[in-house]
């Protein structure tokens, strides 16, 4: 395809960072462009300067950040030099921005629709009647099921899918020019993503939008990019076509980035034939004002050593099953039984007996660990509370924490001193200190970039070889799964609808849920 | 050393000087705090014709202001430290043992808060004094059970949000008993909004404690507090002005000086506002 004249582009934009961070620059020196009917994906982890150049095209850059140099131009008019109302004018109609969370986006006291229909009230001089004519216009466009319903609603009674294809709706209201859209997809389920990626791809091909387009994830860049754009610290390292990044990508930092991205790769199952050692037989579960159960009728047994997958979609009841195998959660009805002995119903010091042999890795490892508390004393605490001497644990835990990766000095700092990846990792020599013979890790990757998740991963592999845990994994990311478990669990709507090896899971599912994920999982058909 | 704002210097001085004064202002004086003199009975303070042998004035035994007002701050301080710390430690207490069981427990607490929180406080403790007749030990425990309805209604929140913190959780998943989980993990994360609300308290302790003593029904001779010397000066306000206006100065100083304290600690340790100044 042959591009036609740039209608956005950024020309040799640095944005300054205040003294104390650790760059000078939050971007330096970045130039692209995108044209009409064109997406630009700009890659990259976490913190390397996509969102702020994002804020900064949207002229909503926080207070404390300020562009040092460059131009921004926008048909061809220096966004930066023009009055601050003019901007704001044409930043509302021709530019619009969707975000990554959808529900924080809306405004919880109004209906979705008036949120919708006053950007026409500010913009436009067309009638009540005719802008909610437009309104639900827009809603069928962007696929929302039954358009004069969801008007009606406000965003908690709309899931996460629904709330990001009315923002979605809200920014194409004015028909923009350019459609910014920072990790729109990150905070939804992988089915969920598919249909929102397919909808951009779609509204791009109608009315020929440009869209800038921002992701860590490269499954992502193969369902929708045109061009490529991956930033590193501020730098924008590298650039293309799709195919080129993809297939012969130039920078090391990108081959990186790739390499890193999970692939589908069934592994192979080791034979394990001690007997199972938790048994979960017949879980219920209901939340109060809820129809679909949490759990319905969920039996699961896990022997040593082995990996099990917990997959399916967000509310599907992955992290109800894990948390009332860890009795963080109860059940209504059914048993768990660990070496025989029945956990549900325990309370007390007759289950803080049994937690030491059933430990978990949580999603965000920023929240996980007690801020105050320093890392040695974090990890030592837990094998101290089941009895083990104090001197023995923090020989336990010296050893431990060389074996996650970390030097013996980390014991004496707190967690705020750390980086998402390294909380994890010691997040994990916490749960591993007690000698566990499972470990929940529940989405314990999805908080980070994907250079983090490939290391977390391999340590946890080498991990269980070096111990023999057992290991429960909830993921909404099949490939992850699939590399890493010996089964895999599907769970839609509170029960286990599919249980096999990845293998055959994959080879030939029945069932057409799983199919359907497997479909969503991004850039699968490579 | 993180900046410190001018006001909260300030409150910090005023604060440092009051603690001084009650503690060390007697030796300023030759006279006892008790010593009456009726030949030198409402003599004006310096600058308002008095003169260096009573540098405040004197009451209407010819006292020595200066003696009784280092002697009743002490009291007021003493009184108002115990009230909140007691009552600090009862409502806490409280508020965790709500934010733990949960259930019948916990609606019974707030319940008795909601009433504590409705009644006429200074009605039920001129009641009691009234009843039992006054004591020492009487006074604290009201300044006490001042206040410590906000204590629990607080910490109760605190708890319960620290609570189902994935830090907390975690540990206990690691087997940790639950006293050792609030009082090791808990309390300190919890500590600032606590100490915040005691700088808050105190204040509002020193004023009941004025408020009873001006009427008689608080602190009572020999002994005395800054609000019962107030109290004394009641009938002489037209002619012997500074026997009330003195030690009422100083209660609001150290009121005001202990607020601002608390506002600027609330500033300091709330990490939402916190993340609102970065």
């Amino acid at each position: 395809m042959a591009r036609s004249a740039p209608l956005l582009s950024v020309e040799n934009l640095s944005i300054e960072l205040p003294g104390v961070a650790d760059r000078t620059h939050a971007v330096a020196g970045v130039s692209f462009s995108v044209a009409p009917g064109e997406i630009l994906c700009i890659v990259g982890e976490s913190g390397s300067g996509k969102s702020v150049m994002s804020l900064a095209i949207m002229g909503l850059l926080s207070r404390g950040l300020s562009v040092e140099g460059g131009k921004i131009l926008f048909e061809g008019q220096d966004l930066l030099t023009m009055p601050p109302k003019a901007r704001r004018d044409l930043a509302g109609r021709r530019i619009a921005m969707v975000f990554q969370e959808p529900i924080a986006s809306l405004n919880p006291f109004y209906r979705v629709g008036e949120q919708v229909a006053e950007v026409f009230r500010l913009h436009t001089d067309m009638s009540k009647a005719e802008i909610r004519e437009r309104v639900l216009e827009l809603f069928s466009e962007v696929l929302l099921p039954e358009p004069e319903l969801i008007y009606q609603r406000y965003p908690h009674q709309l899931s996460g899918g629904q709330c990001q294809r009315v923002m979605i709706a809200m920014a194409l209201a004015l028909e923009p020019a350019v459609l910014i859209a920072d990790e729109p997809t990150t905070a939804l389920d992988v089915t969920t993503q598919a249909q929102i990626l397919d909808l951009i791809r779609d509204l791009r091909d109608r009315h020929g939008t440009a869209v800038v387009f921002i992701t860590h994830d490269f499954g992502v860049v193969e369902e929708i990019a045109d061009r490529v754009a991956v930033m590193q610290s501020g730098h924008l390292v590298e650039e293309g076509t799709k195919e080129r990044i993809m297939n012969a990508p130039a920078h090391p930092y990108t081959r990186a980035l790739l390499a890193a991205v999970p692939r589908l790769a069934p592994r192979e199952v080791q034979a394990n034939d001690k007997p199972p050692f938790l048994v979960a037989e017949n879980l219920q579960k209901r939340w109060p004002e809820r129809r679909i159960p949490a759990l319905e009728d969920v039996s699961l047994s896990i022997r040593p050593g082995e990996t099990i997958g917990l997959v399916g979609e967000s509310g599907s009841g992955k992290s109800t099953l894990a948390r009332a195998i860890i009795r963080l959660g109860t059940v209504d009805g059914g048993s768990i039984r660990l070496n025989g002995e029945d956990l549900v119903g325990k309370e007390g010091a007759s289950l803080r007996a049994l937690r030491r042999h059933i430990q978990m890795v949580f999603q965000d490892p920023y929240s996980a660990l007690d801020p105050r508390q320093k890392i040695g004393s974090a990890l030592t605490e837990g094998p101290m509370a089941c009895g083990v001497p104090r001197r023995e644990a923090e020989e336990r835990v010296r050893d431990l924490i060389s074996a996650v990766g970390l030097q013996p000095s980390a014991l004496d700092r707190f967690p705020h001193e750390f980086s998402g990846g390294q909380r994890q990792r010691i997040c994990i020599a916490r749960a591993l200190a007690l000698r566990p013979d499972l470990l929940i890790a529940d989405e314990a990757l999805s908080a980070l970039d994907v250079t983090m998740q490939a290391q977390v991963l391999e340590l946890l592999g080498e991990m269980q070889a070096r111990f023999g845990f057992a290991m429960l994994f909830i993921t909404h990311d099949l490939r992850i799964a699939s590399s890493l478990c010996d089964r895999i669990c599907v769970m839609q709507r509170g029960r286990i609808i599919e249980e096999a090896e990845p293998r055959l899971l994959f080879a030939h599912s029945g069932h057409p849920y799983t199919q359907a994920l497997l479909q969503a999982i991004p850039g699968a058909d490579r | 050393m993180r900046h410190i704002p001018t006001v909260a210097w300030l409150s910090i001085a005023a604060l440092v000087c009051a603690l001084l004064f009650a503690l060390f202002g007697g030796w300023l004086s030759d006279h006892a705090a008790t010593q009456q003199n009726l030949l030198a009975r409402m003599r004006p303070p310096l600058l308002f014709g008095g003169d260096l042998a009573f540098p405040l004035g004197t009451d209407r035994l010819g006292r020595d202001l200066l003696a009784r007002m280092a002697e009743g701050l002490r009291i007021s301080l003493l009184i108002a430290l115990l009230g909140s710390v007691l009552g600090a430690l009862f409502g806490c207490t409280l508020g965790f043992v709500a934010a733990h069981f949960r259930g019948w427990v916990e609606e019974t607490i707030m319940m008795v808060v909601d009433i504590q929180a409705s009644l006429p406080f200074i009605l039920i403790a001129l009641t009691l004094l009234a009843f039992f007749g006054n004591s020492f030990g009487l006074l604290i425990f009201l300044m006490a059970m001042f206040g410590w309805d906000s204590y629990a209604r607080l910490s109760r929140g605190v708890v319960l949000s620290a609570k189902s913190q994935p830090w907390a959780e975690a540990v206990r998943t690691l087997g940790v008993r639950p006293v050792a989980l609030y009082l090791r993990h808990v309390l300190p994360n919890v500590a600032g909004i606590l100490i915040v609300q005691l700088t808050l308290n105190f204040p509002q302790i020193i004023l009941l404690e004025s408020a009873l003593s001006f009427l008689g029904l608080g602190i009572q001779p020999p002994m005395t507090s800054l609000g019962q010397i107030m109290g004394d000066g009641r009938d002489y306000l037209s002619t012997s002005w500074w026997i009330s206006v003195l030690p009422g100065l100083t209660i609001f100083l150290v009121s005001l000086a202990m607020c601002v304290l608390g506002d600027w600690l609330r500033d300091r340790l709330d990490p939402a506002l916190q993340r609102v100044r970065q």
